[in-house]
């Protein structure tokens, strides 16, 4: 038997078609529509592409990375759209970035489900003058919480990396007119993690502990409802000591998606999310980015993110028409 | 006209020679070209923010706050040699005497067996160390270690990271240790037993200074090591920027910074360079720790001659 190809025939065949698979890779970019960005928008825009590839010949190419990474491949003009999970900053701005609202997120804070106080949390929830207070250490036990015998150290948990989320939970915890920096609520906690997944295991796995996550850490993803071993912190918004009726909205993802549409969640720590380019959007990317504030809006509650309101999204569509 | 279809005359052999040779060259003056490359780079980014901060300042400054425009990197240098001698104090001794048990005492299957796992632990990716940790050392060291010495502590810390990384690094060491060791000629172990000392004698005062400048820039180059460590840093230690006040303390060290900040906030031009000169000083450290270690093993090798 006589073989009539070498292996180097073979490898030569190989490289050949590497070669060419490469080729085919860079040919396909040029008729995609690039985006990359922020993780916490990521999920509701992989969401929006694959429904937009449906209807429209168009093809996506998405990666994370985090905002920052985000808006330097745009302003480097390695992808088309930058999402963002916090507001643009001057300096970006600057360099000539031009972002639109495409929805709104939010975080709550966070305890296990195990609690020592857990009931009493439920019933009472905690005000942002009892949560600041805890996230700034002047509460360390549970037990000073409420009337009970509990004693427990209160662990606090935040995130490590420089994450708008936390950000807005600073805002929120320092009130009107006083936020408090991200740096200082690193310095305060007790322990810092990389990202919302490990925040949200920490907490999982220690019963004293309070942090903050993004809702759909919280709420289970397919039915909505509290499955797993993460309970959120209901907030109490009149500081009266109780939750009212209008303030109970913690049972459902869709009943607290809701509260925070009608505004009776504050904002922040719910915040608005961008869609931003290197100037004016241009051809696909407007055509797409103007769909999202259109008919994409239609799919943000099931995916665990809120809509805009109507007037802020006819706001965003004057400001696309308009450019920068 | 046989001969010269096999061998192919002198003058196309050496114009081969000399091709190769270029070639070789080539390869070789890219290793030095891409280094002078990286340096150049970081060094031209870290410029914006060097010429409106003092360096001075900035090398003793405690405050990190990106976001407001402050760049101390004072907490993450402390973290940083903080995590890198602990983790050496730790790992040095054990990977020394098992680099002395695979080479000396260890025999036939044993050794293979013993010197294969230690091969497969230094392949393990960093970050499945890490993730091991977050399960087993994190709550060990808050649950148990911490309140044996009076702290209160979650685990996630400066002793968390050093634990981690001296078991990352010793595989590393451990088998720079034996290649130094199993070097040695011999005759030098012979002569040693032959004059009536005992293995142990033998290993202490002949082996160990014969194999010294290795075993010595084996530590070092695992120092670097520890000193660029990644990912088990992010994971464990907590990501605090201030000066850890004990061991148990949450902390940050200098790569955890570009770490934690490059995702979101890389976009902007003074942050952006504050994080290049980051690492800007992770190169030029890590550099001179490597050619430190080299140096060192030259001199030594001078001083202690067998």
């Amino acid at each position: 038997m006589t073989r009539d190809y070498s292996r180097r025939d073979a490898l030569g065949l190989l490289g050949t078609g590497a070669t060419l698979g490469l080729a085919g890779c860079f040919g396909d970019s040029d008729s995609a529509v690039r985006i990359s960005g922020g993780v916490g928008p990521l999920p509701m825009v992989e969401v929006w592409a694959d429904l937009y590839e449906d209807d429209h010949d168009v093809s996506f190419d998405i990666s994370g990375g985090g905002t920052g990474v985000g808006v330097s491949d745009v302003l480097n003009e390695q992808v088309d759209i930058a999402m963002m999970g916090r507001q643009p900053d001057e300096a970006e701005i600057e360099q000539g970035l031009f972002a639109v609202p495409m929805l709104i997120d939010t975080v709550v804070g966070t305890v296990n489900e195990n609690n020592p106080v857990l009931d009493e949390i439920q019933e009472h929830g905690l005000s942002r003058e009892q949560l600041e207070a805890i996230f700034t250490r002047e509460i360390t036990n549970w037990g000073e919480l409420y009337d009970t015998d509990v004693d427990e150290e209160i662990t606090v948990y935040g995130r490590s990396d420089a994450s708008a989320a936390y950000m807005q939970w600073g805002d929120f915890l320092g009130g009107e007119d006083h936020a408090h920096t991200e740096n200082e609520m690193e310095e305060w906690s007790d322990g810092n993690h990389d990202g919302d997944q490990r925040v949200a295991q920490a907490i999982g796995n220690d019963e004293s502990a309070i942090s903050l996550n993004n809702i759909n850490y919280v709420y289970d993803l397919e039915s909505g409802e509290l499955e797993g071993d993460i309970r959120p912190v209901p907030i109490d918004l009149d500081g009266d000591g109780t939750l009212s009726e209008e303030e109970d909205f913690y049972e459902t993802r869709e009943e607290f998606l809701a509260a925070v549409e009608d505004g009776i969640y504050p904002a922040p720590p719910a915040r608005e999310m961008f869609l931003s380019s290197d100037g004016e959007f241009e051809d696909e990317a407007y055509e797409f980015v103007e769909w999202v504030l259109s008919e994409g809006q239609q799919y943000v509650s099931d995916n665990g993110y809120v809509p805009l309101e109507e007037d802020r999204v006819d706001e965003a569509q004057t400001n696309l028409d308009e450019g920068p | 006209m046989a001969e010269s279809t096999d061998t192919p005359r002198l003058g196309q052999r050496l114009r081969i020679e000399r091709v190769s040779e270029l070639w070789l060259r080539m390869a070789g003056y890219f290793a030095i070209a891409l280094f002078a490359l990286i340096v150049l780079t970081l060094v031209h980014r870290s410029l914006p923010l060097l010429s409106e901060y003092s360096v001075v300042q900035m090398l003793t400054s405690t405050d990190w706050d990106p976001s407001q425009n402050s760049f101390g990197f004072l907490p993450a240098i402390v973290g940083t040699v903080y995590v890198a001698v602990l983790s050496m104090l730790m790992g040095t001794p054990i990977a020394i005497l098992t680099a002395i048990y695979i080479a000396e005492y260890a025999e036939g299957r044993m050794k293979t067996l013993v010197s294969s796992f230690i091969d497969v632990l230094a392949a393990i990716p960093s970050v499945i160390f890490g993730l091991v940790a977050l399960v087993v050392v994190v709550p060990l060291v808050g649950d148990y270690l911490a309140p044996l010495f009076g702290a209160s502590a979650t685990g996630l810390g400066i002793l968390t990271v050093s634990l981690v990384m001296a078991i990352v690094v010793t595989p590393f060491m451990i088998s720079l240790s034996v290649e130094s060791l199993e070097a040695l000629p011999d005759e030098l172990r012979e002569t040693s037993l032959g004059v009536g000392a005992t293995k142990w004698e033998t290993i202490r005062s002949v082996l160990l200074r014969a194999a010294g400048p290795g075993i010595f820039s084996a530590v070092l180059l695992g120092f670097g090591r520890v000193f660029g460590a990644t990912i088990v840093p992010a994971m464990l230690i907590g990501g605090q920027t201030q000066i850890p006040d004990s061991l148990f303390a949450t902390g940050q060290t200098l790569p955890t910074l570009i770490v934690s900040d490059f995702g979101e906030l890389m976009s902007i031009p003074i942050t952006q360079s504050a994080l290049i000169f980051v690492g800007l000083m992770l190169v030029v450290v890590v550099w001179i720790f490597n050619f430190g270690a080299m140096l060192l093993q030259r001199r030594l090798r001078r001083r202690w001659q067998y």
